[in-house]
């Protein structure tokens, strides 16, 4: 569990993707957190979504 | 009254952000009903179901943004736009940096150095984050619900390949370094690590340990399916591990509902082979001896901590601390009206803690959980008999935010419980810290003054560092008549003392 040792003895530096509160909450805390300006990828359309993860899935399988 | 619909393409907000919005919206004068909402399928299939029909609303695209008012005067679109811009600039949440990525791969080539992601996107996309997360080498926590089993083995037995925790999915709660992540409270360092798979119950536990004047190492969410047999345990395993090498973690904690077999016997057998004193709490699970070596069994969320502080406080758990017995010295004050229990809770685990002491004390339970010692509820709506409700569940929940950050579901049926003739003792849970509401006693406040003769109880989850003040809360809780608790158990004991002072 070396990394996960590692990270705890590491300054915690986080990106927050999804709820922008978060961000903000880490912040307050004393934390560093950078705030991803996430949208839902392919347009939210489920069937693009689905199109372009099997393209990459088959990209990093090759890879 | 004027109602209006109009929907501006192209700009997404995320649901807590919206939440705040309507919210301010409808706050302003003139204004009856505000509701800022994403287009997609279930946002549409919803507003439907609250009888808008409309068919800009149905032409609306995921990324569009709906807006519904209804006011009293007669506003014009423009009016509108400006008016949510407005508030939109006042409300939003702030962010550190001028410069924003909008994805892990582009904020990896400015920042080089992060080590966790938090992911707290609609569960549809969450496992493709985390997935480029991991393949990034960060660990990851994963907020979001709705992550199918199978994609939730895939992250962790990658994360197990290279070694980076992965919390959750429907992780609602970690402390890594002192850092409060999600849903959490803000507590001082100390010598108490934690592996849970119970949200509500890793917040009570680490809550419960600062108030006693002890301090957290770490505290690691699991997800709640972690210990099921097919995810194996993979994360609290990694994460009993990682805490058995962490010189700064003296005592570990670990919190499940009841596991499958296989993977509660792996985990005994991990905890008894380190060199470090275990607490397991498995919530429901009788408990035959309270030690077994240097594993130790507590009877509830408070025992636990209880046994942690001693241990990282002295060294060892003394013989006396292996019993947890809640007294009470006055005899149980009787409600004026009434027969039953009603417990109106936001945190799953603390209703099916409830349910778990109030059975073995003989008090038959209804609920909408599924719990082994209660009966199901024929409506979630209503009430039967000794009855505890968890208005977190997804019946409560679904298009709607939370209870702990939204009061209203919990407003309402407060009111109802205490117009019933039938309740007695009401029981709820007030849940401070990072992510839940700002003041939920205030919020709660208007159907409190109202209690009608009844008892009612709150628990308080926090500690004195969390942005709500905690003090505060007890005593305006207080000053509306409310009994007080900062051990749940203890409350849930009370509470089926009154009920038995007349049975």
């Amino acid at each position: 569990m070396k990394k996960i040792n590692e990270l705890f003895v590491s300054k915690l530096k986080v990106l927050n993707i999804g709820l922008k509160d978060f961000n903000g909450n880490i912040l307050n805390s004393g934390g560093e957190s950078i705030n991803v300006n996430w949208t839902p990828p392919a347009d939210g359309d489920p069937e693009l979504l689905e199109i372009i993860r099997k393209i990459k899935e088959s990209s990093a399988a090759g890879q | 009254m004027k109602k209006n619909i109009i929907i501006q393409k192209n700009s997404y907000f995320d649901s807590v952000e919206l939440m705040k919005f309507s919210k301010a919206l409808k706050k302003l004068e003139n204004i009856n009903d505000a509701q800022l909402i994403m287009g997609t399928d279930a946002n549409k299939k919803f507003l439907i179901q609250m009888g808008l029909k409309d068919a800009k609303i149905a032409d609306a695209a995921p990324l569009d943004l709906i807006i519904y008012m209804e006011s009293e005067s007669d506003l014009s679109e423009e009016d509108i736009i400006l008016m949510v811009e407005e508030v939109m600039s006042k409300t939003a949440s702030t962010t550190s940096s001028l410069y924003e990525p909008s994805s892990i791969d582009g904020a990896l080539k400015t920042y080089r150095d992060m080590n966790l992601a938090l992911i707290s996107v609609p569960g549809q996309y969450a496992a493709w984050e985390a997935l480029n997360a991991l393949r990034n080498d960060l660990h990851v926590m994963i907020f979001s619900d709705n992550v199918s089993l199978e994609d939730e083995i895939r992250l962790k037995t990658l994360g197990k390949e290279k070694e980076l925790l992965v919390m959750g999915p429907d992780c609602g709660t970690s402390i890594i370094n002192n850092i409060p992540l999600g849903f959490a409270n803000r507590t001082n360092k100390g010598g108490v690590g934690l592996v849970s798979a119970s949200g509500t119950g890793l917040q009570a536990v680490t809550a419960m340990v600062h108030n006693l004047g002890g301090g957290i190492s770490q505290a690691i969410g699991t997800g709640g399916r972690d210990l099921s047999k097919e995810v194996g345990g993979i994360t609290m395993l990694m994460g009993l591990d990682a805490l058995m090498a962490d010189e700064s973690t003296k005592i570990i904690v670990l919190i499940s509902k009841p596991p499958a077999t296989e993977v509660a016997d792996k985990i005994f057998k991990r905890a008894s082979e380190g060199s470090k004193p275990v607490i397991i709490y498995f919530i429901g699970e009788n408990v035959e001896s309270p030690r077994k070596g240097d594993l130790y069994f507590p009877k509830n969320l408070s025992h636990c901590a209880i046994m942690a502080v001693a241990q990282e406080k002295y060294g060892s758990i003394p013989e006396e601390m292996l019993d947890y017995s809640t007294e009470f010295r006055n005899t149980p004050p009787r409600p004026d009206t009434g027969l039953f229990i009603r417990g109106l809770y936001t945190g799953g685990t603390l209703a099916d803690e409830a349910i778990t002491i109030l059975a073995s004390n003989g008090v038959d339970i209804n609920t909408n959980l599924h719990h082994k010692a209660a009966r199901p509820v024929k409506d979630p709506l209503v009430s039967e008999g000794h009855c505890i409700i968890d208005l977190g569940d997804d019946f409560f929940t679904r298009g709607k935010a939370h209870p702990m950050i939204d009061p209203a579901s919990r407003q309402e049926r407060l009111q109802m419980e205490i117009k019933d003739p039938y309740t007695a003792v009401i029981l709820l849970d007030i849940v401070l810290g990072d992510g839940a509401h700002e003041d939920m006693v205030d919020a709660l406040s208007p159907a409190l003054s109202e209690h009608g003769g009844k008892i009612i109880c709150a628990y308080v989850l926090g500690t004195d560092l969390d942005i709500q003040d905690m003090a505060s809360q007890l005593t305006k809780l207080k000053e509306l008549g409310v009994f007080c608790f900062e051990s749940h158990s203890d409350m849930v004991e009370f509470a089926s003392k009154v009920v038995g002072s007349w049975s």
